[in-house]
């Protein structure tokens, strides 16, 4: 897939308006394209700024009171719908949806999937939640906190967010604690945490989650543990949840190399 | 099956219910309102009178469905009706469909600068900045960017609403989100934030970048074209 097509169906992509094939053939290309990454990250940017600016407006207490008010006047038995608002004309599906607008052929199919909360939902809903995650690997910004000890950093965090901060310690010894930022994973509070480790970068978010979001994630046994990772933008980004709270790792490492290490790792 | 089947309870109570779930919805109706007719004041008109249709068509909803898009829908069809000056918006917005795009690409210099400044809040007028640019879309575009980025709502919820096609919708909501990020680029550089030699790559004539034909890109790749 080049770098065109991509640009022009990212809206669609961040809207999660895509089907799984299509999804796939992106993601590939996402992968291995820093130019699209770095335009997905714009994409995602604004609508987020969108939909802060705008969730905030909230309607007056007069009006409520107003509607209210109005609405309880209205007669019990209220007419019967006339034409303009009957249920199919206000919601024609068979009619409008089932014109060929087959751009995306399996839309109508993966709609009834992805929109009604079953188990696939919630696996291309956790997805986002992975993309935050790794979005905090690869977007360089600047730390809050900066030092080799990584209990300053819980100190620094509490207060600024409401689950207590209190970061994994790895056995590797390779590993080096670098800073942490405050940050956020979706609408959440998180806490990413950045590591060296031998000159490659490690990431950990932290954020609370308290339903498990290891459903659509691939499972691995390393050294007795069991561990589960999800495959985004070519990075595996293994996920361990205990007390509520989720610590997401992302890495320059290989794949095997950074199972390794986590599983490895103490989770307090 | 509408909400008397779901709750086997009087009318009255049915009804009840409908209401207190209706209102759950007021601040969604408030915003969309005056993003469509501006002033405070219509924009409660506006609602009061959604919720009326709303309350005396009720049986009409069908429970289970998104009840967020059923009102709306029901006050864009008021809005459209009473509000728009019909002429006017109706030619303005055929002119913006039938000339060419003409808004590009940003390049990806660009679009990296301008997420670094929104993300590390080194822009902090970042927020006005994009009320303004949304406010000056023209009313359908600023409606489909409010429902898919602040409503949340699919495409085929927002084709439903407005009435159109779902082609449409992603054809538009396309232009509508490269019309914003063309006038943030234009802030960003009045604002020192993104260097003035920063640009937009204009698509050659006749390229217009709207969303291409995937199904069509598929057979291709795969040779049964």
């Amino acid at each position: 897939m080049q770098c065109e097509l991509v640009e022009k169906h990212l809206d669609a992509y961040v809207d999660e308006e895509l089907d799984a094939g299509t999804v796939v053939l992106f993601e590939n290309h996402l992968s291995q394209c820093r130019s699209c990454q770095t335009r997905l990250a714009f994409t995602r940017s604004i609508k987020r700024q969108v939909k802060e600016q705008f969730s905030t407006v909230s309607a007056p207490e007069s009006l409520s009171t107003r509607v209210r008010a109005e609405l309880a006047k209205e007669p019990n038995e209220p007419t019967e719908g006339q034409g303009r608002y009957t249920h199919k004309a206000v919601f024609g599906m068979s009619a409008a949806a089932t014109v060929a607008f087959a751009i995306f052929g399996a839309y109508q199919a993966f709609e009834g999937q992805f929109k009604n909360g079953s188990t696939v939902a919630e696996s291309s809903m956790a997805i986002p939640v992975f993309e935050d995650v790794v979005d905090r690997h690869t977007q360089d910004h600047l730390l809050d906190v900066q030092d080799t000890e990584p209990d300053r950093a819980t100190s620094w965090f509490r207060g600024k967010v409401r689950f207590p901060v209190r970061p994994v310690q790895f056995r590797d010894p390779s590993v080096r604690f670098v800073g942490a930022r405050l940050s956020h994973v979706r609408e959440r509070q998180a806490a990413a945490l950045y590591y060296n480790i031998s000159g490659r970068k490690l990431t950990t978010v932290m954020f609370e989650a308290p339903s498990p979001l290891w459903s659509g994630c691939e499972r691995a046994v390393i050294s007795g543990r069991e561990l589960y990772y999800r495959n985004v933008f070519g990075y595996t980004v293994p996920v361990i949840q205990h007390n509520n709270i989720a610590y997401a790792f992302t890495s320059d490492l290989d794949r095997s190399s950074l199972l390794r290490v986590v599983a490895n790792a103490k989770v307090p | 099956m509408d909400y008397r089947g779901i709750f086997g309870a009087s009318r009255t109570e049915a009804r009840e219910k409908f209401e207190a779930e209706s209102l759950q919805h007021i601040d969604a109706l408030y915003r969309n309102a005056l993003g469509l007719v501006k002033r405070p004041e219509d924009a409660e008109d506006l609602v009061q009178e959604t919720y009326l249709k709303a309350i005396r068509f009720y049986k009409t909803f069908e429970a289970g469905t998104n009840l967020k898009a059923w009102l709306i829908r029901i006050m864009y069809n008021t809005f459209v009706n009473r509000y728009r000056r019909a002429g006017k918006e109706r030619m303005a917005l055929k002119a913006l469909s039938d000339e060419p795009n003409g808004y590009g690409v940003i390049s990806d210099q660009s679009a990296k600068s301008l997420t670094d400044a929104i993300s590390t809040a080194m822009w902090p007028i970042v927020s006005e900045e994009i009320k303004t640019a949304i406010n000056r879309l023209p009313d359908e575009y600023r409606l489909m960017v409010v429902l898919a980025d602040v409503e949340e709502m699919t495409y085929r919820e927002i084709a439903e609403v407005l009435g159109c096609p779902i082609g449409t919708v992603m054809s538009r909501l396309h232009r509508a989100r490269r019309m914003l990020q063309e006038e943030l680029m234009e802030h960003a550089k009045a604002a020192g934030i993104a260097g003035a030699t920063e640009s937009v790559d204009k698509p050659a004539a006749g390229n217009v970048s709207d969303p291409v034909d995937l199904d069509l890109y598929r057979r291709q790749r795969s040779g049964t074209n």
